[in-house]
């Protein structure tokens, strides 16, 4: 179900993280990202010192780790799409163990590599969760302006944005309205599955109808403060000495994590 | 920090300053469904004036309103500060009129309130720092300054019905156009949004079922049924008289 | 923030880098143009309009309804988007859910995130959009019938191509992620369907008029037509082929070349300063260095940056 706090991704503080230039957050988010997919398998040290950066940018950002921790176990549910690959990559055996009728082997190989996913999984949630815990979202918006993405994308995301809570509370109130009307009594057979969907599509295409209706309000509330078209913008960020000095210590950061990676 | 104020250019044409900042006559007007929703409306408006434009639902209130800002165009005449409404000078007159929403999640339709209130005057042609300025000023007459880095949909109600007001304040218009602005309020932000109409220097037209608000703070009223204008008169005159505000589908609270 | 239905939202770590560049450029290719198109169509009202319909899918993709044994059903979306709202529109409303997902919840990685738009937003709408408008001037229960089609293969159209990804990157062994992917999303993809032919239903009963407009964006409904059958043709004679016959699979690929590739050890960049496909070459040694040059000069330019004297307020307006 839908709560207002599900959308409190950010933690305000005014931690010297959070001042920084959003495009520069962006930039570092994505540049360990990067960093994290080009360090081969089994690249311990590399991986390692990337974690040590994460942890330092979150003890200066001023979140809680819990807080990052329990957001990044929404990459969990993947896991299980790659633990095959420990028993199949082919290698030398290390452990066998019989799961009902099969006879599983991981491999080292295969152990390698699965780790090494899990690890760059991991740190990669983590840098998009410590950059959306420290930027606003408009601000992000503004950054990916500044990184020349086209105004329109971002000019809809900021709607969508805006418009995210109030449909999904609409959407909450249907669903809320249905189960009030959902009852059933004990020995009732369960209706089914078709005219459960009948009633979902009727809700989605009332939610359809809804939007869609409102979007002319809005458009109407635009045109009636002189919009004619042409979206216009400010970006209010410009690059202080930390954000340069911001990105100079991300860049040389990235590129001794992927000599250490690479050559050790 | 010291804000510098710029001199503005003058962007409006008074054609007459004693005209009426408002001038509607024979107004007509119906859905492309065939439904008529104006019968020939016909009304002045001077400068400094409060109004109030009162009705039951579906007697014309806001194809009217949407008619004097021109995102409808009905035939007969529509004239703001002394200037005929045409398909060519619309962003001229929305710099002129400004209309606030019934439903203020319509009219915030950025992410934060600073945008929002800076897109009329950003629209308008206005230079980075005006704009700011001008932002500045208008949530300030709003009272809601504290609030300008805050995102749109963390705001209660009131909250963004001042906002709303202010994000057409930014505009500078001479005219503005209410829809409903009480309308789902507790009696608290009610009563904090009475008095900040109250000091508006704008010409107001209200449109409103908010009788108890139309006798404190708008002296005119104006009522509205099945598309044609009733009654015109002062405040005082509509509100004793019992048997029109009835036959209308109106009611005075005790 | 997790309320999507189907377990397609690929994180990062998961694919490669070669694959990850790969569907960037096609998923900033086609959006590029379904931005184009859809302006084109909507003209002012383009920005609300999108902005409010991407937010009604990610409200919309909250509506459930139990399927069997506690498991719902959900919508994506796609399909129901592409036929609504028309092709480019509906990559461009889907494009929107997704980033926005993944910048803000982290439902889907950054750098995978082309691939992501590809699988559910792009193809989606093409299957969609292609599939009704062969039974757009039928009946009511032909059009049903092809609507629930069209949405039951968007899914599995996802999952297909969401898998061949897995697999190249070495994430997860052909003879596993096919058939359990596509065994998974044949079912969901049932309530896909299902809930994408009522709701349509209910639309086009309340609002007929509503649909009227999209059928200008998809102006040459032959070339939709087209696309959308070949691509639905291909995921009905992939998917069964590739669940059933992995090592088949991978033969084909191997005699194609790009198996050895991509599998063996994910790309590796910069080992002992040569770069692959270039091979142990001069101008491998050369290339690297070069990139090492750039780096460290980039390194230098944001230190002398940081260092200099603030230069005078400029004025930031942009506009598109």
């Amino acid at each position: 179900m839908f709560k207002e706090t599900t959308f409190n991704v950010y933690q305000a503080s005014q931690s010297i993280i959070h001042k920084l230039d959003p495009r520069v957050k962006i930039l570092g988010a994505v540049g360990i990202i990067l960093s994290n997919v080009l360090l081969p398998d089994g690249a311990w040290l590399a991986f390692g010192i990337s974690f040590i950066a994460l942890v330092i940018m979150v003890l200066l950002a001023g979140i809680a780790v819990s807080f990052v921790l329990k957001r990044s176990l929404v990459a969990l549910p993947f896991v299980l799409v790659a633990i095959t690959i420990l028993f199949t990559l082919p290698g030398e055996p290390l452990v066998s163990f019989n799961i009902f009728s099969w006879h599983l082997t991981i491999t080292d190989a295969g152990l390698l590599r699965f780790t090494s996913i899990l690890v760059r999984a991991w740190i990669s949630v983590q840098a998009a969760i410590i950059l959306t815990a420290t930027t606003r979202f408009p601000d992000i918006g503004h950054g990916l302006r500044h990184l020349k993405i086209p105004l329109v994308l971002i000019a809809i995301l900021s709607f969508m944005y805006r418009y995210l809570f109030v449909l999904s509370e609409e959407a909450t109130r249907l669903i809320q309205a249905r189960a009030a009307r959902s009852a059933s009594l004990p020995d009732s057979p369960k209706p089914p599955v078709r005219w459960q969907a009948k009633n979902a599509g009727n809700m989605v295409g009332q939610l359809f109808l809804r939007s869609y209706e409102r979007s002319d309000r809005v458009y109407n509330a635009m045109v009636a403060r002189g919009f004619q078209g042409q979206f216009l913008t400010l970006t209010p960020h410009t690059m202080v000495s930390a954000d340069w000095f911001g990105l100079a210590i991300i860049l040389s950061m990235l590129s001794l994590i992927q000599i250490i990676g690479h050559f050790f | 920090m010291p804000i510098i104020h710029e001199p503005q250019p003058e962007t409006k044409i008074n054609l007459s300053e004693n005209g009426p900042i408002l001038e509607v006559q024979n107004l007509h007007f119906s859905y492309p469904d065939g439904h008529k929703a104006l019968n020939g409306i016909t009304l002045q408006l001077q400068e400094g004036h409060k109004a109030a434009l009162v009705g039951p639902n579906g007697s014309g209130k806001s194809t009217l309103m949407l008619n004097i800002i021109g995102i409808l165009h009905g035939s007969g005449v529509r004239k703001i500060n002394g200037m005929a409404i045409t398909e060519d000078n619309l962003p001229l007159i929305r710099s002129q009129v400004g209309i606030v929403f019934q439903n203020p999640d319509d009219q915030l339709f950025s992410p934060t309130v600073f945008e929002d209130v800076a897109f009329g005057p950003l629209h308008m042609g206005c230079s980075e720092d005006e704009t700011r300025q001008r932002v500045i000023e208008a949530l300030a007459m709003v009272n809601m300054s504290e609030y300008i880095n805050r995102l749109s949909y963390h705001l209660s109600m009131g909250e963004k019905k001042r906002v709303a007001i202010a994000t057409v304040l930014s505009m500078k218009p001479d005219l503005i156009i209410l829809d409903e602005p009480s309308a789902g309020l507790d009696p608290r932000a009610r009563r904090s949004l009475i008095n900040l109409m109250n000091e508006l220097p704008q010409t107001l037209l209200v449109a409103t079922h908010d009788l108890l608000l139309v006798r404190e703070i708008l002296p005119r009223t104006i009522i509205l049924d099945e598309g044609l204008v009733v009654a015109d008169a002062a405040t005082e005159e509509i509100l004793k008289n019992t048997h029109l505000l009835e036959n209308h589908g109106l009611e005075l609270p005790v | 923030m997790n309320h999507s239905p189907a377990p397609l939202h690929i994180p990062d770590g998961f694919l490669n880098i070669v694959i990850s560049v790969a569907f960037w450029l096609a998923t900033i290719l086609i959006v590029g143009l379904a931005i184009r198109k859809s302006k084109a169509t909507l003209k002012e009202r383009h920005i609300p309009l999108m902005g409010i319909m991407a937010a009604f899918i990610f409200a919309a993709q909250m509506i459930n309804f139990p399927v069997a044994g506690g498991t719902s059903g959900h919508l994506l979306g796609g399909a129901l988007a592409a036929v609504v709202l028309g092709p480019w529109s509906g990559i461009l409303v889907m494009t929107s859910v997704i980033s926005l997902q993944a910048l803000l919840f982290q439902d889907g990685g950054l750098l995978v995130m082309g691939a992501n738009i590809f699988n559910m937003g792009i193809l989606t709408a093409l299957i969609g959009y292609g599939l009704f408008q062969i039974v757009k001037n039928q009946d009511r229960g032909i059009q049903f019938a092809g609507i629930a089609a069209a949405a039951w293969l968007s899914v599995l159209a996802g999952a297909l191509t969401t898998s061949f990804q897995l697999w190249l990157s070495s994430t997860s062994p052909a003879g596993l992620v096919f058939p359990a992917m596509l065994g998974v999303h044949l079912l969901i993809g049932i309530g896909e369907a299902l809930i994408t032919v009522a709701a349509f239903a209910f639309i086009t009963q309340v609002r007929p008029d509503i649909l009227r407009p999209q059928s200008a964006e998809g102006n040459g409904k032959y070339g939709w037509v087209i696309v959308g059958s070949i691509i639905s043709l291909l995921v009905v004679l992939i998917s069964p082929f590739a669940s059933t016959d992995p090592d088949g699979l991978e033969r084909v690929a191997e005699n194609l070349g790009f198996l050895g590739q991509a599998q063996d050890t994910p790309f590796s960049f910069l080992p002992d300063y040569t770069i692959p496909f270039l091979g142990e070459t001069e101008f491998s040694t050369i290339v690297a260095g070069l990139v090492g040059i750039i780096i460290i000069g980039l390194i230098a330019f944001f230190i002398g940056k940081a260092v200099q004297k603030p230069a005078p307020v400029e004025e930031h307006t942009h506009s598109n």
